[in-house]
């Protein structure tokens, strides 16, 4: 249960936010919780340009279910927040909402950008996603469609939504949890960082092996990492293997190993670079003193190394690697034998927290812009999704069929969390939603069509200039959707404060809302 | 997540199945499509001694008209009745409530019997059989019963089939002429059981209603009949004020229950609601085949 303030100029610069809320946790504080409640806080004013910022937050236990991370981690309810303000805000201006957000979003030329909460936002241009967009879904024109459709007695409505996309927490986040006075004696023991490992290594037959340390679940790291692995060497990405099983026994790995925050995209991604070009340098020193031409000269394609402008056969990566492994008397001088690197990549800004509780909360911050259109059956109050468009900014784009992948996903989780999902209790306490009959999950049969465009402003702190983005929509969804049904409910004066948005919910707020007769509104 | 243990049995006809169940009567559950007692078994809020499962008796599946009746044999899937064209064409308000019924990966398991024996007062076909005069043929090993719809559904998950009995047929009236139909379901996923349904058919006389049949499901312990509701359009006809009346009177008419998806009230008007517009697409269907030339 949040409450939020937010104070603006009357030509919508929005000046401060002010929230106070309360956490139920369940029966115990299962970590790494309370992080519902101070995971993003790094990004706690999404995309805005407004400094002062209040908190107060509580963290209740009661003998409800534990909580815990989900997908987009606390951000859900955070952008549901901001940007069910934001619209608020535009309806008592009678401003355009889309406007309104033009006035308060950080510029291009800001970054990288501190939050007044600690977080460093590596890049971005957030006028031009959100541009994007509107455009994709052709705002003016659905606002048109709005007015036909709102003269003919139908609800109909257009609702927008930005937010920052945070990705690989920072470890010393979740010691926001500590007062700052125990974090400043002497026998604490700070935490911080954000880190990666990946090898890369050829076996004696040119075979080239990449290991992961991030153990993957289906989210496609072994394409990706293929991918990266064969464009660095200069070889196909069929012709990588990719080991992604994980032991904590034989791998490289850090605490902050996994996959989880979207870090795979930011942090993995950048190990595997690093791992692969460390790999190759080595096989440039070899193959220049075997050929004995002049490193800048030698040229990776298509499985072998040659000559820069020379047509000879050169060197395959396979005769490289025999020579490597079956001959080491090869070697130039002081080279180490075998072909392995293992790069271990972290994040330089992963500080601990300030003494004013500021931290940079995650590592790499990308953007989402948002725009649906919905229209609600007036007698059963079900909601049809008519358009989703959403545009994302998270840096290179290494594989545009895995990133829509996600981005659907990660829609249709946040729908879920909307419009379907809840973890019910009746007034007794007795839990109501113990099976998948009634804890609604949607089904292929409730995914709207998503219309996803990209934009791509490269982060300067990661070695590809990707971001993660694998949990992406499902911060935006509550929050376009909430935004969307109370635009289409305006004329009766109906807000969305609170979620899932069920029918039988939204019919009794219709029932209430006709028979409380309206002053004029939008 | 598993079920407790169980004896099981897998009778290859009807009268085998009969056979068990004659000898371990109240002990004996029946297994027809599954789509119900396995989580019912998996969450163990069922624990019969025995399984008698009826998925081998081939003669139990069948769809065949005969006097002016269409029988489904109890074991009959709900894939099958979706894709007959003697159902499309003799009961097309069956056909139409299947497409209502679950996925289609559970519409390929779960069978008419077992959906009517089971008698979820959410289920689309328990409503289907309310709206119209469908006989249900209950067999015992001594002998066999014919029994009508308002006997057969007795409450909550209750139906008139006894220990050491089974339900073995369903024999529903084909279309009348000069008659339309119309199922409407409001679930919040598609394929979820219905949070309320209505099963609609109207016969015309020229202008006149003959006859008109309304039931609900979703809307209270059992499939409901809504018979006031039905008399305002056999007295009044079938013109949209009485349509509309038809449908207030409906919603009074229902005895639904709150859950976590839908308020009593909810529930209510979500009744006139469907019941207005399936009366329409009735009437409307109706109408077309009214319009269609007669024999003289």
């Amino acid at each position: 249960m949040a409450y939020r303030e937010l104070a603006a100029r009357n030509d919508g610069t929005i000046l401060a936010m002010r929230s106070r809320w309360y956490d139920n946790v369940g029966g115990y504080v299962r970590s790494p919780e309370p992080g519902c409640t101070f995971r993003p806080i790094g990004n706690w004013v999404g995309p805005y340009r407004f400094t002062n910022l209040a908190a107060d937050a509580h963290v209740v236990m009661t003998n409800k279910s534990l909580t815990g991370p989900n997908r987009g981690y606390a951000c859900g309810h955070l952008y549901f927040e901001i940007e069910r303000m934001v619209d608020l805000l535009s309806l008592r201006l009678g401003m355009d909402p889309a406007e309104v957000r033009r006035r308060n979003f950080i510029q291009p030329g800001q970054f990288p950008y501190r939050t007044p909460s600690g977080g460093l936002y590596d890049s971005g241009d957030y006028p031009a996603a959100f541009e994007r967009a509107l455009e994709a879904a052709g705002y003016h024109k659905l606002r048109e469609e709005q007015k036909s459709a709102r003269s003919a007695g139908r609800l109909y409505g257009v609702g927008l939504a930005v937010a920052v996309d945070p990705s690989v927490s920072n470890m010393g986040y979740v010691t926001i949890a500590l007062d700052p006075a125990v974090r400043a004696r002497p026998e604490y023991l700070p935490k911080s960082g954000a880190i990666e490992s990946a090898t890369v290594k050829i076996d004696p037959l040119g075979k080239v092996i990449a290991i992961l340390g991030t153990a993957p679940q289906g989210q496609g790291h072994q394409t990706i990492v293929a991918q990266i692995v064969a464009d660095e060497l200069g070889v196909a990405p069929g012709d990588i293997t990719v080991v992604d099983e994980m032991d904590t026994f034989t791998r490289v790995w850090g605490i902050s190993s996994g996959t989880y925050s979207s870090r795979f995209g930011s942090v993995g991604t950048s190990a595997a670079a690093l791992a692969a070009r460390k790999l190759k340098d080595k096989l440039v020193r070899l193959a220049s003193a075997l050929t004995e031409t002049p490193a800048e000269n030698l040229v990776f394609a298509d499985g072998r190394v040659t000559a820069r402008g020379e047509s000879g056969h050169g060197l395959t990566l396979k005769e490289l690697a025999g020579r490597a492994h079956w001959n080491t008397q090869s070697l130039p001088p002081g080279m180490e034998p075998g072909l392995e690197a293992t790069a271990v990549f972290g994040f330089p800004l992963a500080d601990s927290p300030d003494a004013k509780d500021r931290v940079n909360s995650s590592n790499t911050y990308g953007f989402i812009a948002e725009v649906m259109a919905v229209e609600i059956d007036p007698e059963t109050a079900a909601i049809k999704i008519l358009r989703y468009v959403t545009v994302h900014d998270a840096g290179v784009i290494i594989n545009p069929l895995i990133a829509e992948g996600q981005i659907v996903g990660g829609a249709l989780h946040g729908l879920g969390g909307a419009l379907w999902e809840e973890l019910a209790y009746d007034s007794e306490g007795q839990f109501l939603s113990g099976t998948f009959m009634d804890y609604l999950v949607p089904s292929a049969k409730e995914a709207p069509l998503v219309e996803v465009e990209h934009l791509a402003t490269p982060s300067p702190f990661t070695t590809l200039g990707a971001k993660g983005l694998g949990e992406a929509s499902s911060m935006t969804a509550p929050a376009v959707v909430a935004n969307a049904v109370s635009d289409a409910l305006a004329p009766l004066g109906v807000q969305i404060t609170e979620l899932p948005i069920t029918p039988s919910r939204l019919w009794h707020l219709l029932e209430a809302a006709r028979q409380t007769p309206r002053i004029g509104s939008r | 997540m598993k079920p407790p243990r169980f004896d099981y049995h897998a009778p290859a006809s009807a009268a085998e199945a009969l056979e068990l169940l004659g000898r371990y009567g109240a002990d004996a559950r029946l297994l027809a499509g599954g789509q119900s007692l396995v989580p019912l078994l998996n969450f163990r809020l069922s624990a019969p001694a025995v399984i008698v499962d009826l998925n081998r008796a081939a003669d139990l599946a069948y769809i065949r008209e005969e006097n002016g009746r269409v029988r489904l044999g109890a074991m009959t899937r709900q894939r099958a009745i979706e894709f007959s064209p003697l159902v499309k064409s003799r009961l097309p308000l069956l056909a139409e409530a299947t497409r209502w019924v679950g996925h289609l990966p559970t519409r390929t398991r779960g069978t008419i019997g077992g959906s009517l024996a089971h008698s979820d007062p959410a289920a689309e076909y328990p409503a289907v059989a309310t709206a119209l005069d469908t006989e249900f043929v209950i067999r015992a090993r001594t002998g066999e019963r014919v029994v009508r719809v308002t006997e057969f559904f007795v409450g909550l998950m209750t139906t008139a089939v006894q220990p050491g009995e089974m339900l073995v047929e369903v024999r529903l009236p084909v279309l009348a002429p000069n008659s339309g139909w119309a199922f409407e379901e409001f679930s919040r996923r598609r394929g979820d059981f219905a949070i309320v349904g209505i099963a609609a058919m109207v016969t015309t006389e020229g202008d006149r209603c003959r006859s008109a049949r309304l039931a609900a499901c979703g809307a209270g312990p059992a499939a409901m009949r809504l018979r006031g509701a039905e008399e305002i359009l056999e007295q009044g006809g079938l013109d949209d004020r009485y349509v509309d009346d038809a449908a207030a009177r409906a919603a009074e008419l229902v005895d639904p229950s709150a859950d976590l998806h839908a308020s009593v009230e909810y529930r209510r008007h979500l009744t006139r609601v469907l019941t207005r517009r399936a009366l329409k697409h009735a009437v409307d269907r109706a109408r077309g085949a009214g319009a269609q030339p007669r024999r003289s």
